[in-house]
């Protein structure tokens, strides 16, 4: 229990607060009048936990004395905790003994120092008393309604048979029925095609669908509509809108530079075509989460897990590469939970969660399921997908990387083996020291060389320039360097020795060139050069900075000094990333010489960024060397890179040499050599091919997977406790036998007892069409978030889903969309105003301001400037110059000129650090993390957006153009063309009062002078062809006042 | 299962989004007239406790229940506040304290030696590696004013304002990468996608003027900040609290133009038009959400008028323009001091300036403390001390809050990039210790608080974290950090975040 407050000594007016409490009370009573009636909480017997006691102690309790905190040893997160005594010795809670119960003595007590809430209102009396029943009745713990499966629900009976369209209206009619509301008759013919039209395509109807519709007279018109929506390839753009949100899918990388992710659209594609193709919900999250693990994974499931790599990558010089991998590792988490379940699984990153029963360590456990993923903050991105620019080229790159990953795991699997099993004989190391003056000759001509390409550049001059200027300093410093080596004499740096390893003293020089001697053995096949981390086994779950050997040479030193070189015919590897990086067919050429003329081939090895674990590389003789008991071997690594402009170091190697010819006969086997010869023909293939990188999960071999522990408080440098196996928290089912990795928690959340997924899932496809979850808060589903205001109806959707329609996405929106509830006309009566404000109890159809993307798409479906095309790479359509700026960049916003300044907005480019604006501005998500829920929000940007942003204003224009065009000049063409102009952006004839408003103001920008010249270029187009139609600017002019008009409306902004 | 109720308290942003009912705040305000003006007083607000207990002191909850038609309407602080309204001078890429505020006679005399190992031991950099110089000031410092204050001789003109500053020396962070250094100082969290600070503050208080947005951004220096736009994101507070970037060149606001056709004479028979139906609209459907929209394009076209006048320096005088070092038609540092003045006497309740090029490492002329260095404090000396002069002229430094610094500090030693000494110098990433500086209201003038070590390398007496500096912040405006909350997630979020943070009573006035 805390101390004494002393607050007020300090002159808090405390005639203010007194003034507050009053007044609160008073309006807090107003407040009732706008609340729904709801079914007293507090009549029935017996106390239900997760319904009466719960919100109490979450509301009251949980911030001190719950995950987080638990002041005075007293806790309410599990009911173990709650039983238990406090610090005071006293029990909280006494089963069936309220008066022995220290909660209730606190929640009464009448001394301000000791009474709970500490410091806060008290419970009311109704509050207390419900404790105490509670406790009496023994305090029966139950878990959270959202923690146990859905239940099969009885389908409600109701008065208004007729009204019933689908079981789903039962539960909705029953509600209403039972607050003495009735529903909406269904909404008209226009108003309902353009609510499902929206809802489904994210598209209005275009004129010529919606005459169709009110001609059709037969009993199944509507559901042919929604047959035809449906099978729309518009309806996969406008649902990806929605998924993209949560899979925070941008075009750049977000953080300091935002670079661009230049490949990433491919996933983009994926989801709209998935959509499109209707993959079942469980399917389409199963690929994306694990794709790359499923038994034959294809090439497009190894794109859907693009879903987990949208998350940013911090390429900002000098950060920590490990502590931002862990960063996305950590976002994934979180993403997975909330996506999935509505579970704020990150709150429990830094201890247990203040309200739901997860402990701390589970997180961690959770954890363990995305922290083998072989991606780590690095500048390329890696591991990524080459998808070709060209889509003929497609296939034939989808198979050359398919054959890839299996050849190299095989490869270097075999070479594994065969090391690891192959006799070695540890070579003591007897000196070591590293070099600097080799390393900078070696680096010279390749910095002198890029000076060159960099004056021959294209570059704007002023770029170039400081290309160049950067470029001359770099060689300025080498050579400096050089100087300074030469001068010194001797090694930059020497290594002590211990156990006959070499420990590094200091940091060596960024470019330098390691030495390291040991006594020949009198017959060698093989040398292993072991970097080992200096604490291995820390180093498993917090790694030590990386290396990067660009070349490994040998040589034997003989008695005399004399020196030569030894002849590798080839390396062994010992991953698949080293070995797939040292063969390219340059080097498998070079090989081929070197074999008929002993010659230097360069190879090396490296651990970037990370050393989690010892790395290795195994030279093998070219032919088996035979040595002198004096000779000695002397190896050589090479280190001229960097990674994050920090010289990487080598702070342990080890030495080790073997006499086994198993390893001249590996080298020579022909079945490798073909394999070898195969990569590297692979590889030059793909070469080839101009592709932009996707990136893609990719999971850790088994014998790289790093270990995951607790993080102290979320401290990822302070790791404690065992190693975790991945698994899921326990408030959850079990997960099934199998391998504890991505693919089976992906099942897992599809399994029957799961109680989360299923709900969460119908819970976002009921907001996206009537506004409000059912679970308003949708990404919260634990103890804390919203109750549900039909928890039967969401029951049953979420077993009709799983079970009955097996996870049909298309199928579940075709019994929403066709229901009588969602059919209703949105009317809205001063009653239900009063009673039912925000429509949760749906007396009434839904009204929704249209998305961010829809606001863009109907503007130019209306006007005709819509470009229908799918996919492809992201465009940019006009905006506001010098928005994109970001700092270290050179990328440039260039507003499309052609076809592409008028595609679908979910195609418009999305930089993290620079949103479209006008999006932002509508509500859009900035895609820096995953988005569950936008909430819509009025600012007058937003009209200053749809009346001054150049795209509407040139939609305004198109849509005068077009009307004009189509409603020929005959007679007097001004009514059908502003009612042409209406339909078209409103989705139905206007009233006569409305059109006299726009004959109004028509007519009135006809009579005053004709405003300036139209001065984008786009324009000339639609003053062309209204020229042609021979009617003067002015009435253009007027036209499109009125088209800007109407694309501004309340009626225009909504759904 | 429990029904739902709407009136869970533990949701204000289901409320805030719809309800229409008045709140609390909204009766006393209506209530109690002229109420607003007992808010701005000189009473202590009731949270100057003990570090890190946040058992000592507490407020009232507060409700920030607004009517969603003007949900950036002001509401009253939660006790009285010292200032109205705070421009925030973020040095973006983080200025040399010891170049500037920090005199360390020891690092004169060190100047040129290695580093010892025991600073270095455990500390990560972003690019020193192996053993760096010691590095004194590369410019001269003196004492200055009744406050005797040191300051160096880069800053000439604000140094006649010394003895008007409270200068923190003891701020230090945990993130030493400009981007996530940069999202902690304003949005409280290193990661992305959390509000910042202007956002919180326009979500608690509204803003004054509903003709402009209540928080504005300005940027110079030729970039936006490495953290880029999301440190004027409103994260998961509603989009409407977002900071607003204005800009010197085109469109102060974006959109904030008619297209070039379209006249005022024509965009108010527009707007005419646009009202007449959605009345039309409303009759038709009662949707209240109707109402808003009509109010909503009155307001566009209050804003288009009042914007573009407020961002219109032409309308200084000269003679105010020169004492700026303003020059029309520059983004510049001067220029957006002078839009910030004249925002904040309409009313803007957060403006934030952002000066990018700050980085002063060494590698490069731009970035070093020899050339670009002095280049960016020729850029801010003059206007900040006429931006100072000026609101004081006008009586209000004394509500006005005006915080300068950068997201964290500079090393003591000589930045050797790759291990190699540079042809410039410059000075590495320090989270362990730097300076900022305060002045106006509620904030004590001529005073330092917190103390570094002998080089200036790490804080030895008082440190401020960043949530420390956000709760002060929020104090002078009235808040309690704690209760300034937004339900997100399953936590009552604040922009302090859940570790102890401290208002840093020592400097309030």
């Amino acid at each position: 229990m805390g101390k004494p407050s002393v607050t007020r000594a300090r002159g808090f007016p405390t005639t203010v607060i007194l003034v507050i409490v009053t007044l609160g009370v008073t309006a807090t009573n107003w407040l009732g009048c706008s609340r729904i009636p709801i079914l007293s909480r507090w009549s029935g017997t017996p106390v239900d936990f997760s319904r009466d006691i719960r919100p109490i102690l979450n509301q009251n309790c949980s911030s001190c004395h719950g995950g987080v905190r638990q002041k005075g040893g007293v806790s309410f997160s599990f009911r173990e905790e709650a039983l238990g005594k406090g610090k005071s010795g006293r029990p909280t809670i006494v089963p069936s003994d309220p008066d022995g119960s220290e909660l209730i003595k606190r929640v009464t007590s009448q001394d301000p120092e000791t009474r709970m809430p500490f410091h806060a209102n008290p419970l009311s009396a109704e509050q207390i008393t419900l404790l105490r029943r509670w406790i009496e009745q023994g305090a029966k713990w139950s878990d959270y309604w959202a923690f146990v499966p859905p239940r099969a629900q009885a389908l409600p009976a109701v008065k208004d048979e007729k009204w019933v369209h689908d079981p789903l209206d039962r539960f909705i009619l029953a509600r209403l029925e039972r607050e003495s509301l009735r529903p909406s008759p269904e909404a008209d013919k226009s108003a309902l095609l353009r609510r499902v039209s929206l809802d489904l395509t994210g598209l209005p109807p275009t004129a010529e669908e919606e005459s169709a519709f009110r001609a059709d007279a037969s009993p199944d018109a509507y559901d042919k509509q929604v047959d035809r929506l449906l099978a729309s390839p518009a309806y996969g753009e406008r649902w990806a809108s929605m998924w993209l949100d949560l899979a925070r899918y941008a075009d750049s990388y977000g953080y300091e530079a935002d670079n661009l992710r230049l490949g990433v659209w491919v996933y983009r594609d994926w989801v709209v075509d998935a959509f499109n193709r209707n993959l079942p919900y469980d399917e389409f999250v199963t690929k994306q989460l694990a794709g790359d693990l499923l038994p034959n994974a294809t090439f497009e499931d190894r794109i859907a897990t693009s879903f987990h790599r949208q998350t940013p990558n911090n390429q900002e010089g000098g950060t920590d590469d490990e502590e931002f991998r862990l960063v996305a590792v950590m976002d994934r988490v979180a993403t997975t939970w909330s996506v999935l379940n509505g579970i704020t699984m990150n709150c429990v990153q830094c201890h247990s969660h203040p309200y739901d029963p997860i402990r701390h360590a589970e997180y961690y456990k959770s954890l363990a399921f995305f922290n083998t993923s072989d991606d780590a903050d690095r500048d390329d991105d890696f591991p990524n997908l080459k998808v070709p620019k060209d889509k003929t080229k497609c296939t034939d790159a989808a198979r050359i990387q398919q054959e890839i990953g299996p050849l190299v795991r095989r490869l270097v699997a075999a070479d594994r083996k065969l090391v690891e099993s192959g006799s070695w004989t540890n070579a003591p190391i007897v000196s070591a020291a590293a070099d600097e003056a080799p390393a900078l000759l070696d680096a010279l001509p390749g910095a002198e060389k890029y000076l060159e390409d960099l004056k021959k550049d294209k570059d704007p001059p002023a770029l170039k320039k400081e290309d160049i200027a950067n470029q001359l300093e770099a060689i300025r410093v080498i050579k400096s360097r050089l100087t300074a080596a030469r001068a010194r004499g001797g090694p930059a740096r020497t290594f002590h020795l211990r156990d006959d390893e070499a420990f590094a003293d200091a940091t060596t020089p960024a470019k330098s060139v390691y030495e390291l001697k040991a006594s020949a053995l009198p017959s060698i096949t093989a040398i292993r050069v072991e970097v080992p981390p200096i604490d291995a086994d820390k180093a498993r779950h917090t790694p030590e900075d990386g290396f990067i050997v660009d070349r490994v040479q040998a040589f034997v030193v003989h008695a005399d000094g004399k020196k030569e070189r030894i002849v590798f015919g080839r390396f062994l590897h010992d991953s698949t990333e080293n070995l797939e990086t040292s063969v390219t067919p340059e080097k498998d050429d070079e090989y081929k010489a070197a074999r008929k003329a002993p010659k230097e081939v360069e190879d090396g090895f490296t651990a970037v960024p990370k050393l989690f674990r010892t790395r290795w590389i195994v030279g093998v003789l070219a032919e088996p060397l035979h040595a002198a008991a004096s000779d000695q071997i002397e190896v050589t690594l090479k280190q001229t890179r960097e990674i994050d402009y920090k010289p990487v170091q080598i702070q342990r190697a080890r030495l080790s040499f073997s006499s086994d010819p198993g390893f001249t006969s590996r080298i020579q086997d022909a079945e490798r050599a073909k394999d070898i010869g195969r990569l590297s023909d692979l590889e030059a293939r793909l070469a080839r091919i101009p592709s932009v990188n996707v990136p893609v999960m990719s999971e850790e071999e088994p014998y790289e997977k790093r270990a995951t522990r607790e993080f102290e408080r979320g401290n990822f440098l302070n790791k404690i406790g065992p190693d975790l196996a991945a698994d899921v928290p326990g408030i959850f089912p079990k997960l099934p036998a199998g391998p504890r990795d991505r693919l089976t928690l992906a099942k897992w959340f599809f399994s029957p007892g799961q109680p989360l997924t299923a709900r969460v899932a119908v819970n976002r496809y009921w907001e996206q069409l009537f506004g409000t979850g059912l679970v308003e808060t949708l990404e919260n589903f634990g103890s804390v978030g919203d109750a549900p205001s039909h928890p039967e109806l969401l029951d049953w959707l979420a077993l009709h889903f799983q079970n009955d329609l097996h996870w049909d996405m298309k199928a579940l929106l075709r019994e929403l969309v066709t229901s009588a509830t969602y059919r209703q006309r949105s009317v809205t009566t001063p009653e239900l105003q009063r009673k039912d404000p925000r429509n949760r109890l749906l007396a009434r159809g839904p009204q929704q301001r249209l998305s961010a993307e829809m606001v863009r798409d109907q503007a130019l479906l209306a006007s005709g400037l819509l470009n229908r095309t799918m996919g492809g790479k992201p465009v940019m359509p006009p905006q506001p110059p010098g928005i994109w700026n970001s700092v270290y960049n050179r990328d440039k916003w260039i507003d499309a000129k052609g076809p592409n300044r008028y595609r679908r907005a979910i195609y418009t480019f999305v930089k993290r650090t620079s949103g479209y604006p006008s999006f932002m501005i509508f509500d859009g998500s900035d895609r820096a993390t995953s988005l569950p829920r936008r909430i819509s929000t009025n600012t007058p940007l937003q009209a200053l957006v749809t009346l001054n942003d150049p795209v509407y204003d040139e939609a305004a224009a198109a849509l005068a153009a077009r009307t004009m065009k189509e409603v020929a000049p005959s007679g007097d063409p001004l009514d059908d063309r502003l009612r042409l102009e209406a339909r078209l952006v409103l989705s139905r004839e206007p009233s006569s009062q409305e059109l006299g408003v726009m004959r109004g103001l028509y007519q009135k920008t006809l009579g005053s002078s004709p405003g300036a010249t139209l001065k984008p270029a786009s324009f000339r187009s639609f003053e062309v062809s209204v020229a042609a139609t021979s009617v003067s600017r002015k009435e253009f002019q007027a036209y499109k006042t009125v088209a800007s008009v109407l694309m501004n409306l309340d009626a225009a902004l909504t759904r | 299962m429990s029904d739902f109720d709407l009136s869970n308290p533990l949701h204000p942003e289901r409320q805030f989004a719809n309800l229409e009912a008045q709140t609390r705040r909204h009766f006393l305000r209506s209530v109690a007239g002229g109420l607003g003006t007992i808010f701005l007083g000189t009473m202590a607000g009731p949270l100057l406790g003990q570090a890190g207990d946040d058992s000592n002191a507490y407020t009232q909850p507060l409700d920030l229940t607004r009517d969603s038609k003007h949900p950036l309407s002001v509401l009253p602080p939660q006790f009285a506040a010292r200032v109205k309204r705070v421009i925030f001078m973020h040095m973006a890429g983080a200025p040399s304290q010891l170049e500037l505020f920090e005199y360390k006679p020891q690092l004169v005399r060190l100047d040129g030696q290695d580093c010892p190992a025991s600073l270095l031991a455990g500390k990560r950099f972003a690019f020193i590696t192996g053993v760096p110089k010691l590095m004194g000031p590369q410019y001269p410092f003196h004492q200055v004013g009744d406050s005797g204050h040191w300051i160096s001789d880069r800053l000439p003109h604000l140094e006649k304002h010394l003895d008007d500053l409270c200068f923190i020396k003891s701020m230090r962070t945990d993130q030493f990468n400009h981007a996530p250094a940069q999202l902690l100082v304003q949005t409280g969290n290193p990661r992305l996608g959390y509000p910042s600070l202007g956002s919180w503050v326009v979500y608690g208080l509204g803003t004054e003027n509903q003709n402009l947005p209540g928080f504005i951004v300005l940027i110079s220096g030729g970039n936006t900040p490495d953290g880029g736009k999301q440190l004027w994101g409103s994260g998961f507070l509603p989009s409407v609290y977002q900071g607003v970037q204005c800009r010197s060149h085109g469109e102060p606001v974006l959109y904030l133009d008619s297209p070039s056709d379209v006249s005022p004479a024509k965009r108010r028979s527009m707007l005419d038009a646009i009202d007449e139906l959605n009345q039309q609209n409303y009759n038709a459907f009662g949707n209240p959400e109707t109402v808003t929209r009509i109010a909503q394009y009155e307001m566009s076209f209050r804003m288009q008028m009042d914007a573009t006048d407020a961002m219109d320096i032409h309308k200084e005088p000269e003679a105010v323009r020169t004492k700026y070092g303003s020059k029309i038609g520059e983004a510049s540092f001067a220029n957006n001091c002078l839009v910030a003045r004249r925002l904040a006497e309409r009313g803007v309740r957060f403006i934030q300036l952002y000066h990018w090029g700050w980085d002063s490492h060494g590698s490069n002329a731009g970035d070093s403390l020899n050339i670009g260095f002095v280049k960016r404090c020729l850029e801010v000396d003059q206007p900040i001390a006429a931006l100072l002069s000026d609101l004081k002229e006008r009586g209000m430094l004394e509500d006005t809050l005006i915080v300068w610094g950068g997201e964290f500090g500079r090393t003591s030693m000589r930045e050797n990039r790759s291990g190699q000494v540079t042809k410039f110098t410059g000075r590495d990433h320090n989270p362990g210790a730097f300076t900022i500086w305060l002045t106006g209201g509620g904030v004590k003038p001529g005073f330092t608080h917190g103390e570094t070590d002998d080089l200036g390398y790490e804080v030895a007496k008082d440190p401020v974290e960043i949530r420390d500096l956000h709760a002060t912040i929020l104090y002078l405006l009235g808040f309690d950090h704690r209760k300034l909350n937004y339900p997100f997630q399953g936590l009552d979020q604040k922009l302090t975040s859940v570790k102890p943070s401290r208002v840093v009573a020592e400097i309030l006035a």
